[in-house]
């Protein structure tokens, strides 16, 4: 009789922990997810651009020079172009984000969930990626995404400081890489789905080169970042700082 | 007919009761009607004439749209819409044309929109502005405005006249006064023209007079300061040229977005990181400088007062015409629609209240219907006597027709006193807007009510015509009555 009552529980355990198994630890590819995209101990700069479209508004291109310390989460955005926006900036040290005019010389308080320049990029797009810290995993499934596995995640915000309190992340199965993200407000509407179908890979670490995001609330608008002249060298301290944007600007 | 009347009578003050319950209930409606009526009509004509005296003025001109211009800023400047707002085509024609108008009296070009509003960096508070030709916005409207503290704007200086209210905002959030002479930050977020922040004096704190809900946070600004927070640049039109690789994932499909690893390895560069381009990165800013410089020549609406008695509709359509002449693609818009939301949302409030009062009238209906089927069936030995002795149809269906008429007069009447009494008491005290929502129902903070004629003369026309609906049935159920009933009922 015992051995008839083992026999079930045995099964039981064995397929749990089959299943156990075979579910993989959604916190650590998060993770993992944030380190690969973090530099520690290296400067990172880029020059990115922004495309936007918009089929009422029409179409808006900017180029800007990024700086980023991770190690210390700041960084710098500069314009470039369009001619008419030349110099205005971003700047983000010690949880302060200003926005600088050159016209009036003057800087503002700004927030990580304000857009950038128009696009439907946000400033919160800009910073070191910190998914596992502001994000728990309510829910997943797996799925397919063009030619990859994927593992279907719903992340829901553990603060408010987050531009999205709800996300859905598409992750491929073979490399843990996010290739899409679906983000919604806190009533549940989407707002905007980002692509991510390029990644490109500096030693141990992977730098998103080209990013699709599409307004879901507007038909049509769309922007596309692109990173390029992707550069670790070492980026003098003073960059990031007020008067680094006032002394380029002069 | 003397006849008629006599039992009309008889019958009405035999019936007390039921006459007494269908007497309140027309009394009540008309009552009703005629108050809130009355009330709204002097809510609209406040509204409009405050609205053209002193913010709009009889008509509006504004550049090509497909939405609903409004001089309040709404999401980038149209109603509903969070778009660019297009800017009047030819100024400085249009305006030559309203100058040689003899139906012109005078009009004020303005840009508006919204910024927030910080002292120092941090962000405190917002405003809606109004940026403005100070002089010609006094000709237009000379007496619109209260100037608490400092002075009006020089059209020579940059500067802002602050809305008290921003004042008192600043001052919960920041802690901190804000006085004529301090000066502010402005930070323009324009849909188009991305962040844009302009530091500005203060020359004066003010309230507009017979405000409202909507135009509590607006303050008045130079016209480049506005131009400047709103992208309205000589550089601002310039076409953008995109190549196939700057759009290349646009129109793919997900499945072609993701049909391979997407995986590269990276070649890094270097060249960012030398330490004098890092600070010559921005190179000649002179062009930059160039086109950042406002447009003069940019407004998105002038506000236009008309001589005393000269066509609105008139005006519109010869300007109108001028536009098609000249091939410009500007148009007009009333005054109404220039206010904005506040003040059609009283307009609307008429509308719902008269659909409330449909349904409340067929609720009437079915009530008075109710007591008179009881009467006539309690009546019908009597009808049916009438019938035996000789009466006709016709006897019958006037004698129930002139009762229901008499207690529609009657109480009709009744209810015009009351209401009448009514509108005369709350006329000399006024009725003071409990909140926002009844400053904009009621056109501003105290409405001191007239009564209406055109709400009079509906009201008793309503009532009769549901009285005359109510007896329809009764009266069917009456004339279908035999004589020999009469004698058949106990």
């Amino acid at each position: 009789m015992k051995h008839k009552i083992f026999i079930p529980l045995f099964l039981i355990m064995i397929t749990s922990l089959a299943s156990a198994a075979e579910t993989p630890d959604f916190k650590a590819i998060l993770e993992l997810n944030d380190q690969r995209q973090t530099f520690e101990n290296q400067d990172f700069s880029a020059t990115i651009t922004f495309i936007s479209v918009d089929p009422e508004e029409g179409d808006n291109k900017s180029t800007m020079v990024m700086f980023r310390n991770d190690d210390d989460d700041k960084f710098l955005l500069l314009t470039l172009e369009p001619v008419v926006d030349k110099g205005v900036g971003i700047l983000r040290v010690d949880d302060n984000l200003w926005q600088y005019d050159p016209e009036s010389r003057k800087f503002t308080h700004t927030s990580l969930k304000d857009m950038i320049q128009g696009t439907d990029a946000r400033n919160s797009d800009m910073r070191v990626s910190t998914l596992s810290e502001d994000y728990e995993v309510t829910a997943y499934e797996e799925g397919k995404l063009g030619a990859f596995d994927v593992w279907i995640v719903t992340l829901n915000a553990l603060n408010d400081e987050v531009t999205y309190p709800k996300q859905i992340v598409y992750i491929n199965k073979e490399n843990n890489l996010i290739l899409q993200a679906k983000e919604y407000s806190l009533t549940g509407r989407l707002m905007r789905s980002k692509y991510t179908p390029k990644y490109e890979k500096i030693n141990n670490k992977f730098v998103a080169t080209t990013i699709l995001i599409v307004d879901e609330l507007v038909k049509g608008k769309k922007t596309q970042i692109t990173f390029k002249d992707i550069s670790l060298k070492d980026i003098p301290e003073e960059v990031f700082s007020k008067n680094y944007l006032e002394r380029v600007n002069r | 007919m003397k006849i008629l009347l006599k039992i009309a009578v008889r019958n009405l003050f035999e019936h007390k009761v039921k006459t007494l319950i269908i007497g309140i209930i027309i009394a009540s409606g008309v009552f009703i009607l005629v108050t809130v009526n009355s009330m709204l009509d002097t809510s609209k004509k406040g509204i409009r004439e405050n609205f053209i005296e002193n913010y709009t003025g009889h008509l509006m001109i504004h550049g090509k749209t497909t939405g609903r211009a409004s001089l309040f800023p709404q999401g980038g400047g149209m109603d509903g819409e969070s778009k660019k707002t297009p800017t009047i085509e030819s100024f400085f024609d249009v305006v030559e044309f309203l100058e040689n108008s003899p139906q012109v009296k005078a009009f004020s070009p303005q840009i508006s929109g919204s910024a927030r509003v910080s002292v120092e960096e941090s962000d405190m508070g917002f405003s809606i502005l109004f940026g403005i030709d100070p002089e010609k916005y006094k000709e237009m409207y000379p007496q619109n405005i209260n100037i608490i503290e400092g002075e009006y704007l020089d059209s020579n200086e940059e500067g802002i006249l602050l809305s008290k209210s921003v004042v008192n905002m600043l001052k919960r959030f920041s802690k901190r006064e804000v006085h004529a002479g301090d000066k502010i930050l402005l930070t323009g977020m324009s849909f188009t023209a991305g962040t844009k922040i302009r530091e500005v004096t203060v020359k004066g704190i003010m309230e507009f007079k017979n405000s409202q809900g909507q135009l509590q946070f607006v303050s008045l600004v130079s016209v480049d300061t506005m131009r400047a927070l709103e992208g309205l640049t000589v550089g601002a039109n310039m076409e953008v040229e995109l190549s196939q690789e700057d759009t290349e994932l646009m129109d793919m499909s997900i499945d072609d977005m993701f049909s391979d690893t997407g995986l590269g390895n990276l070649s890094l560069d270097n060249s960012t990181s030398n330490t004098s381009d890092i600070f010559n990165i921005l190179g000649d800013s002179s062009e930059s400088k160039a086109l950042s410089e406002t447009d003069s020549g940019a407004w998105y609406y002038i506000a236009v007062r008309l001589e005393p008695g000269a066509s609105i509709e008139g005006f519109r359509k010869s300007i109108q015409n001028w536009f098609d002449e000249q091939g410009l693609e500007n148009s007009t818009a009333d005054w109404l629609q220039g206010a904005g939301s506040t003040a059609q949302a009283s307009q609307n409030f008429q509308w719902v209240f008269n659909v409330v009062i449909i349904m409340i009238a067929i609720v009437a209906i079915i009530i008075i219907m109710n007591t008179l089927v009881i009467s006539i069936t309690e009546r019908i030995p009597e009808i049916g006597t009438i019938r035996a002795i000789g009466g006709q149809k016709s006897f019958i269906r006037w004698m129930i027709l002139l009762e229901t008429f008499l207690i529609s007069i009657v109480f009709g009447t009744i209810g015009i006193i009351a209401a009448t009494i009514a509108l005369n008491v709350t006329g000399a005290i006024g009725i003071e807007a409990p909140n926002m929502f009844f400053e904009v129902i009621l056109g501003g903070k105290v409405l001191y009510p007239v009564i209406s004629i055109s709400a009079l003369i509906a009201g008793l026309i309503s009532v009769i015509l549901i009285s005359l609906i109510a007896c329809i049935y009764p009266l069917v159920l009456a004339l279908r009555i035999q004589p020999v009933t009469a004698m058949q009922s106990k």
